[in-house]
């Protein structure tokens, strides 16, 4: 078959080509074996087999998942692994249980489960790729997965610090174990990367580069400058264009913002006078509606109320002791 | 003729009714200041009406009433109105009774007819509410909602949900069926989950189960209830340092058991008794199915004697006895006797005296506690409002006993086990009645006979319950 | 696995190493009647870890072991005061009094052996929990009258829906429960490849002294030839291994030589 072969993934960003773990591993798997891919941003899960990214397609056949597609290149030919010997392939295979066993729970901590992160960082990043009316659906069903995940694996709720310094511990000592394997060498086996590099890589990346809030598993893995530097060497290596894109882009952004600034030679006077109008407006309005008389009546209201509701509480704790 | 009306709220006791003939309802009825003995009144019931019926059956109206046709003489009359107007609210049909009584008119009238009329209001269809609950380190939201009389005869549906702060639901779901007779039986099956800590022990629980029950009097103020029970237990430690021997508990069990409450309750009112005494027995016996099996008693008794004028004493007695059936039942911790705690052992711990594992209470197969109080109302109150109604100071002794007793047939070998090693405090304090049901109580305690692993509390100590010993 | 933590804090609160008490036991289900293939797995290998390193226990079988241990999941240890459950705290709790198998390996060997297990605890134990409680034959001659087996009518049924409910749970986030038996079949298959291809013929995985890998080996495999079930294709796969029998035999020979603590065949 001539047709091209394609890949349709979350779309990329801070110089990652993509920052999906799962569409990563495939497109820098697909780099290391030196497949032609094409790939296609379309940051809609929702018309896939599977309902997840990335999706890969030759000719009729779509394909879903890193193993199977893998196989698929395989059998067309593509491999990194041609140069491996039994022993190194199982040892590839031990390591990407370590990963998927150690640092996937982790990864979904820090993207979804970690408030500060989802609120700031994952959810709006999600709402802004997803088309409409998918952004409203997606990073909260991706959220709830995640929990699901920490909930099933640790038998607690999501929310009990258990979790998160047993998934941050288990990482951290995946991470350690990792750079200790990897030392100073360029590649997990030599001088030629592999389907392992392509697996860490992928998990490692967005890892590194994404502006987590909270940083806590993000410091750890830059302490380990060995894995750091392996990082952006095939960041540099195979994701050389979207690196420079993002540098050009991070520099021409700083640049108008500069401008922009200078253009609006009376911000600050204007920003006085448009807080000065809202404040006044709003008092007016306030006073106007008796909105302040109303609130104070509230007050003693809701004290009422309270005291009725501690009675009651009184009441119900009481018989509740008393079996 | 004028008419009488049965006083509608605080319907008076029928004994009192016959022997000291209600004055004003008797001056009403003729008119005169003279004293007439309504015994001496012929009479005869000749209708008998009820207004206000949508969905109730007849039949069982006519059951309730019917007792009314017997009456011979006026006092008959005015007594059997009250007992059917009590029986139609226990019926628990309807709000606002209201009773008349005429004179019968009509061609079928006879001369001394006359013809009574009930007003009654039925209660609606559905009956909700919502309300916070406090308990147990944690709050919650309950849901409850009844449904009263759904078939017309009295049956009642009521479903209760809670949804706690932390994560914990429960239900009950109770539909209830009076039977007719004269015991006036009820009988109900409900379904029911839910859960409990007990942080003193270190465990909690869910338990989810079916109970019938078929609850009977066999004279006025005995009552009995005979149940059958099957519940599922959840057991699981509440954190990771509670006692081994509270871990090996832990677990699901199945208890099917049979359970009779007798209860004979004649103190003029439940919370803050004067006089009266109050006997409650209960008897499970665990082992039908299920995996847990024993034979449990557990008896209170109290008694109450006016002294002086509103000074109280209160003597009370509880006791429980649990037998092992066979090796291969199992008996769980939440079967067992707990001693201590505002609302038994005052100036000790919740479950703090008896068998303790590393700080956790394990619980014993029997115990007995006993109390005396002295209760008077509020001092430099000459008052007697109904505000100072609702305190009373006390002083009390308490003693009792929690452990795994080797009984034999020997009384005073028996006596000398039991009173072995016995826990005492005493204390003065003020209590405080929340409604018809519940009490709060505010303490100081001084525990005198303690033992090693108790946890005694010496000082104020603060109790909020049903119960009380 | 959160009572990885609690062995960590433990390491801290020990500091001074107590020696190893003389009352540990080792608490696990009913090894006749009641124990699962996962559970029995798991129960071996902790055994096969503290025998190799010379560590004196007692096995106690209780019907509750599962709901009595903290984490939820057997065997668990008493040790003094200590309750520590699964293998990986035990090790790390072992590890404070001194002892560990893994003093002579250098970093490398140490990683390798971290990704080894992982491959065993994300491959073999889904796996076997696949088998146990997805394969419908094995959950309607096997499972469900063991695992209910102490529990009375009609607990019996629903417990084992709960159990089941909950490992169904975790399968599907851990992508199992949407495979076919075919493919567990095949996962197993490159598992045991890949162990077999790192043991070469060693006696043991790093060597000549055995090591935490290779307890968590033994109890897999062993448990999984002598386990009979109504599809024996798991046992036959791992029987393809020549040199993973051979590591079984040793480990059996070595260190269960008089009982072997689990009905055989």
């Amino acid at each position: 078959m001539n047709r091209p072969m394609e890949l349709d993934i979350w779309g990329g960003d801070w110089g990652l080509p993509s920052i999906d773990l799962h569409c990563l591993e495939v497109m820098a798997y697909a780099k290391f074996s030196a497949v032609p891919l094409q790939t296609h941003v379309t940051n809609n899960p929702f018309c896939t087999p599977n309902g997840s990214l990335p999706v890969f397609k030759h000719g009729k056949k779509k394909i879903n998942g890193f193993s199977e597609i893998a196989a698929y290149l395989r059998e067309k030919n593509f491999s990194a692994d041609f140069g491996l010997t039994p022993k190194q392939c199982a040892e590839s295979v031990a390591f990407s249980h370590l990963l998927s066993e150690r640092l996937h729970p982790a990864l979904q901590y820090v993207w979804w489960v970690d408030r500060k992160n989802y609120l700031e960082l994952s959810r709006p990043w999600y709402a802004k790729s997803l088309p409409f009316p998918y952004n409203y659906y997606y990073p909260g069903r991706y959220e709830r997965d995640a929990k699901k995940i920490m909930e099933t694996l640790y038998e607690v709720c999501w929310d009990d610090p258990v979790v998160e310094t047993g998934v941050h511990a288990e990482a951290e000592k995946c991470l350690t174990a990792l750079s200790i394997r990897l030392g100073e060498e360029e590649f997990f086996f030599g001088s030629h990367p592999s389907t392992l590099d392509a697996t860490v890589y992928a998990y490692l990346a967005p890892l590194l580069k994404a502006p987590f809030l909270n940083a806590a598993l993000q410091n750890h893995l830059k302490a380990c400058s060995n894995l750091v530097r392996f990082v952006v060497r095939i960041s540099q290596r195979y994701f050389a264009s979207t690196l420079q894109e993002y540098e050009a882009h991070k520099t021409s952004q700083q640049k108008p913002k500069e401008d922009s600034e200078n253009y609006f030679p009376n911000k600050r006077r204007n920003q006085f006078l448009a807080a000065l109008v809202a404040t006044v407006a709003m008092t007016g309005y306030a006073f106007s509606t008796g909105l302040i008389e109303v609130s104070s009546k509230e007050e003693v209201k809701m004290e009422d109320e309270l005291d009725e509701q501690i009675d009651e509480s009184v009441f119900d704790h009481s018989s509740n002791e008393g079996e | 003729m004028g008419t009488v009306h049965a006083k509608q709220s605080d319907a008076p006791r029928s004994e009192k009714l016959k022997t000291h003939p209600n004055p004003n309802e008797d001056s009403h009825h003729r008119s005169q200041k003279k004293r007439v003995t309504l015994e001496g009144i012929r009479a005869r019931v000749d209708k008998i009406h009820v207004d206000g019926l949508g969905r109730t059956k007849d039949d069982i109206i006519i059951e309730t009433v019917r007792e009314l046709f017997k009456a011979q003489d006026f006092q008959d009359v005015i007594v059997g109105a009250h007992t059917v107007r009590s029986r139609l609210e226990a019926l628990g049909c309807f709000r606002n009774i209201g009773v008349f009584i005429d004179t019968s008119s009509g061609p079928d009238s006879t001369p001394e007819g006359l013809e009574v009329t009930f007003h009654v209001h039925e209660l609606k269809r559905i009956v909700g509410g919502v309300n916070t609950l406090v308990g147990n380190n944690e709050g919650s939201v309950v849901v409850g909602l009844r449904m009263p009389n759904l078939f017309g005869r009295g049956e009642k549906l009521a479903t209760e949900y809670s949804y706690g702060s932390k994560r914990t639901t429960g239900f009950n779901v109770c539909l209830s069926k009076p039977l007719r007779g004269k015991m006036h039986s009820v009988f109900s099956t409900s379904i029911f989950q839910h859960g409990s800590e007990w942080p003193p022990s270190g465990y909690k629980q869910i338990e989810r189960g079916l109970l019938f029950d078929l609850g009977f009097s066999s004279a006025p103020n005995v009552k009995h209830n005979l149940q059958w029970e099957a519940s599922w237990r959840d057991l699981s430690c509440l954190t990771r340092s509670a006692a081994f021997e509270v871990r090996e508990q832990s677990g699901p069990t199945l208890k099917s058991s049979l359970r009779h409450i007798l209860c004979v309750d004649r103190r003029d009112q439940p919370i803050f008794p004067s006089t009266g005494a109050y006997f409650q027995l209960t008897t499970e016996f665990a082992g039908l199915g299920g995996n847990v099996g024993f034979f449990k008693n557990d008896l209170t008794l109290q008694g109450n004697w006016p002294v002086l004028n509103d000074v109280v004493l209160q003597g009370a007695i509880q006791a429980g006895f649990l037998k092992r059936l066979t090796n291969d039942q199992i008996v769980s911790i939440c079967d067992q006797f707990f001693l201590g705690g505002p609302l038994n052992l005052r100036g000790f711990d919740f479950r703090g005296a008896g068998p303790h594992s590393d700080g956790f209470a394990v619980g014993a197969d029997a115990y007995w506690a006993t109390a005396v109080h002295l209760y008077s109302p509020l001092p430099f109150l000459s008052t007697r409002g109904a505000f100072a109604d609702l305190f009373r100071t006390h002083i009390f002794v308490n003693a009792g006993n929690v452990g795994n007793f080797n009984l034999g047939d020997d009384y005073h070998e028996n006596w000398k086990i039991l009173s072995k090693d016995f826990r005492m405090a005493y204390g003065l304090g003020l209590a405080l009645r929340l409604g018809q049901m519940a009490r709060v109580e505010l303490n100081y305690c001084i525990p005198v006979q303690i033992r090693r692993g108790d946890q005694p509390v010496s000082g104020v100590q603060f109790g909020i319950g049903v119960n009380f010993l | 696995m959160p009572s990885v933590l609690l062995t960590e804090s433990l390491a801290v609160e020990l500091g001074a190493r107590e020696p190893w008490p003389v009352d540990v036991k080792l608490f696990q289900p009913y090894d006749v009647e009641q124990i699962l293939l996962p559970d029995n797995a798991n129960c071996l290998a902790v055994q096969a870890y503290l025998k190799m390193c010379g560590l004196h226990f007692q096995i106690e079988n209780r019907s509750n072991a599962e709901f009595m241990s903290p984490s939820g999941r057997v065997p668990f240890i008493k040790c003094g005061a200590f309750v520590v459950s699964e293998l990986d705290p035990i090790i790390a709790f072992v590890g404070t009094k001194g002892v560990s198998l893994t003093n002579d390996l250098d970093n490398t060997q140490k990683a390798d052996m971290r990704a080894y297990m992982s491959l065993i605890n994300t491959v073999l134990v889904n796996a076997e929990l696949y088998v146990t409680w997805c394969d419908p034959t094995t959950l309607n001659e096997v499972t469900k009258p063991r695992y209910g087996s102490v529990f009375p009518w009609p607990l019996n049924h629903i417990q084992c829906w709960q159990k089941r409910t909950q490992v169904l749970k975790k399968l599907s986030i851990l992508g199992w429960a949407q495979k076919s038996l075919d493919e567990v079949y095949s996962e197993i298959e490159s598992c045991c490849n890949a162990l077999s291809q790192r043991l070469e013929d060693q006696k043991y995985f790093f060597g000549d002294r055995p090591t935490e890998l290779d307890g968590l080996v033994f109890g897999h495999l062993f448990t999984i030839l002598t386990t009979p079930l109504p599809n024996n294709r798991f046992a036959g796969i791992v029987r393809g291994y020549s040199n993973l029998i051979e590591l079984c035999k040793t480990v059996e020979r070595m260190y269960f030589d008089r009982s072997v603590p689990e009905p055989s065949t």
